[in-house]
């Protein structure tokens, strides 16, 4: 009697033993199949981006984007005379009569306080 | 026999039925046991197949998706794709995409009809020759190219019309969505895409392998800006070409560089040959003035002259059956500043005697100008020089003439000369040259110092007026050059070219614009000269560029040339520079 339960026992876990395998051996072959799957899914998702990045910079080119923005935009070329330096603008917001500079934008009267602080500053340095 | 009949024992022994019986009862027992056994494996296989079909049923559902999925073919069939090429902000300059090739196998298409077939491909594909095709697809071989690189829509059609033997193989394509912006720093591709010219033939193992992209030290921007700039100059002065070239002086990096009449990289076949010729750094030109500033730059270095030294230009000098004469005649005794700003051949050609011929030889050698110019293009040139450097030669070249070198020769001897005063190697990679302590120390400082005041001084009072770009401080020289037409200078073809510093303080950036063979028009008094012509281009191109790179504009009163003299001369130096004159008058050449 023994002797049945232990082949009985035996029976049973090698049947489990043969199942977990198919088991196994069946995730294994899906996964494959997955990870085969993500994987020409990534190359084909990366050829995608390739192919919209190249589109990109077709589209940027800046010889359309600056056409597009003559056409569009309320913009003119950038030039030398637009740019100044911190000091520059200190220092005109400060020789600036009040009401000229009550009449800035909410910027300029920004800079204005600016210049004040920045004057007041170098005033305590200098005494 | 009967005898021993008896002897014969015939019962069983005693407890044979019972052996018998029990025997039998354990056989018994045993078939039962295997009965169950086996029912029990039924009954596993069976209970195994019920698990499994409500595995499938309900939950195996999204995985049966993948199994249907269609099988794609896997990564590692498909060819390495070449590696982009970047401009020094990231922009893409050249990328390859994924693209499909139709072939045929003509002898299962004619099993199904070829005629079916070419009409059947020419409404997918109409710029396809139906003649050729046809011609194709009744040949005898297995396979040909019926169309490269088809449309992702071309390419669905095609497999929709079902028909047999007409098959797709991977391929990549590289394209150039920035068009002739870089026609000539990239170069080409061929249909298997080997690189034959430009950047992607001289990187074409290094991209072959599809790592890392390239970068190269070029800004898209700057670029267009030049280019669109020398179209400009080119259309407005009626030229044939024109070449420009932006380098960053502190390290040798072309910013820019463009060669007209170009060419679109995406169909090369389509342009003439000329114009893919890139002449900014294979075309061999005579540069003209330009060259003064070197002849200068080895008068203050070799000490021959000073800033304040004079040089009788009166007279025009005559060597042999040559006259050389001044294009702005000032008739009167110039101090270097002068002759420089004034452009005078004559004042230069009087330096350059005080330096010699060796010394001479030996600084342009060291500027680089005689050698191969070491890049990372294959179009590349050797300057031309004369075999026999004789005393017209010294002459001619102190100003430009009777030498021919690469515009990029050029720009590079400029910067070097006005930079650090080192020699700097151009390069097209970003972060391609670091200037080290082992870089030639060409000319001192204070003598680079002397430079751009008189290269400022040229902008703001002499020949490259022009030029100025408000509040950049533009320096530079103007050229004019004679072309050479079957063995002869024609007067009335002319390079004319700009070579420019900017800001001249402490110069960031050079910039060289030169136009082949301009016309004077109205604007210019019918003038074509470098002056005229090629230096509004390059202040247009630093007005534009600068604010860009954020420069800083300065309008203040004070300039780096103020304390520049002119119409001033020492005339008791002059007494001493008459032996010069002297010279001129008794050589024999």
């Amino acid at each position: 009697m023994w002797l049945h339960i232990r082949g009985f026992l035996g029976f049973i876990i090698l049947a489990a033993a043969v199942y977990g395998l198919y088991l196994v051996k069946w995730e294994v072959r899906d996964l494959k199949r997955q990870n085969m799957w993500l994987k020409a899914e990534i190359t084909e998702k990366q050829r995608e981006l390739k192919l919209l990045q190249t589109e990109w910079a077709y589209l940027n080119r800046p010889e359309r984007l600056q056409i597009l923005t003559t056409k569009y935009l309320p913009l003119e070329l950038a030039s030398g005379q637009q740019l100044v330096d911190n000091f520059t603008i200190l220092t005109a917001a400060e020789d600036m009569p009040a009401h000229n500079v009550s009449t800035m934008s909410k910027y300029g009267n920004m800079l204005h306080s600016a210049a004040y602080n920045y004057n007041g500053n170098s005033d305590e340095v200098k005494h | 026999m009967a005898k021993y009949a008896n002897q014969i024992d015939y019962r069983l022994p005693r407890n044979a039925v019972l052996q018998r019986d029990s025997s039998k009862r354990k056989r018994i027992t045993q078939c039962r046991t295997r009965l169950l056994f086996v029912g029990l494996v039924f009954c596993m296989s069976y209970i195994l197949l019920v698990v499994r079909l409500f595995d499938v049923a309900f939950t195996g559902a999204e995985e049966q998706n993948f199994v249907e999925r269609p099988t794609v073919t896997t990564s590692s069939k498909l060819p390495v794709m070449r590696a982009d090429i970047l401009d020094r902000n990231g922009e893409l300059l050249a990328g390859s995409i994924h693209t499909r090739s139709l072939f045929a196998n003509p002898k299962l298409v004619q099993r199904f009809g070829v005629e079916k077939t070419v009409q059947a491909l020419q409404n997918i594909l109409p710029d396809l020759d139906a003649d050729r095709l046809r011609s194709k697809l009744n040949s005898n071989r297995s396979f040909v190219y019926i169309k490269r690189h088809l449309t992702p829509s071309q390419q669905e059609q095609t497999n929709s019309l079902g028909i047999p033997g007409l098959e797709f193989e991977e391929a990549q394509k590289r394209l150039y969505p920035l068009g002739s912006l870089f026609a000539h720093i990239l170069g080409y591709v061929d249909i298997d895409n080997n690189g034959i010219a430009g950047v992607e033939k001289y990187f074409d193992n290094l991209l072959r392998k599809g790592e890392e992209p390239l970068v190269l030290s070029v800004d898209a921007r700057i670029q267009h800006i030049l280019h669109e700039e020398m179209c400009n100059g080119m259309v407005t002065y009626n030229a044939i070409g024109a070449v420009g070239i932006v380098m960053d002086i502190r390290n040798g990096e072309i910013i820019a560089m463009a060669s007209l009449p170009d060419f679109d990289p995406n169909y090369p076949g389509r342009y003439a040959p000329e114009t893919r010729f890139n002449r900014a750094t294979y075309g061999l030109y005579e540069m003209g003035s330009i060259f003064k500033t070197f002849t200068t730059a080895m008068a203050l270095h070799y000490g021959t002259a000073k800033l304040k030294t004079g040089y009788d230009a009166r007279n025009p000098i005559k060597v042999g059956r040559y006259t050389i004469r001044d294009a702005h005649p000032q008739k009167r005794w110039l101090t270097v500043p002068e002759i420089f700003v004034h452009s005078s051949n004559i004042g230069t050609v009087k330096m350059v005697m005080e330096v010699g011929k060796e010394r001479q030889k030996d600084f342009l050698r060291k500027l680089g100008l005689f050698e191969k110019l070491q890049l990372e293009l294959p179009e590349t040139a050797t300057p031309i020089t004369p075999k026999k450097w004789r005393d017209i030669n010294m002459m001619t070249i102190s100003y430009g003439h009777g030498i021919s070198v690469t515009p990029l020769h050029l720009v590079r001897a400029v910067a070097s000369l006005l930079g650090e005063g080192k020699l700097l190697q151009p390069t097209l990679i970003k972060g391609g040259n670091i200037l080290t302590e082992n870089n030639q120390q060409l000319i001192a400082k204070d003598i680079v110092y002397d430079l751009r005041k008189l290269m400022r001084a040229v902008v703001r009072h002499g020949t490259g007026r022009k030029a100025d770009a408000a509040g950049y401080r533009v320096g530079g020289k103007t050229g004019t050059a004679e072309k050479v037409k079957s063995g002869n200078y024609a007067a009335s073809d002319k390079l004319a070219s700009f070579v420019g510093i900017f800001p001249s303080e402490d110069p960031k950036y050079a910039i060289l614009v030169m136009l082949d063979e301009p016309k004077g028009n109205k604007q210019t008094y019918g003038y074509a000269t470098g002056g005229w012509v090629a230096a509004p281009v390059v202040a247009n191109i630093v007005s534009r560029m600068a604010p860009l790179y954020g420069i800083q504009p300065v309008y203040e009163l004070h300039d780096v040339d103020d304390e520049l003299e002119f119409h001033e001369v020492n005339y008791q130096q002059n007494i001493q520079r008459q032996i010069v004159k002297n010279y001129v008058h008794t050589a024999t050449f």
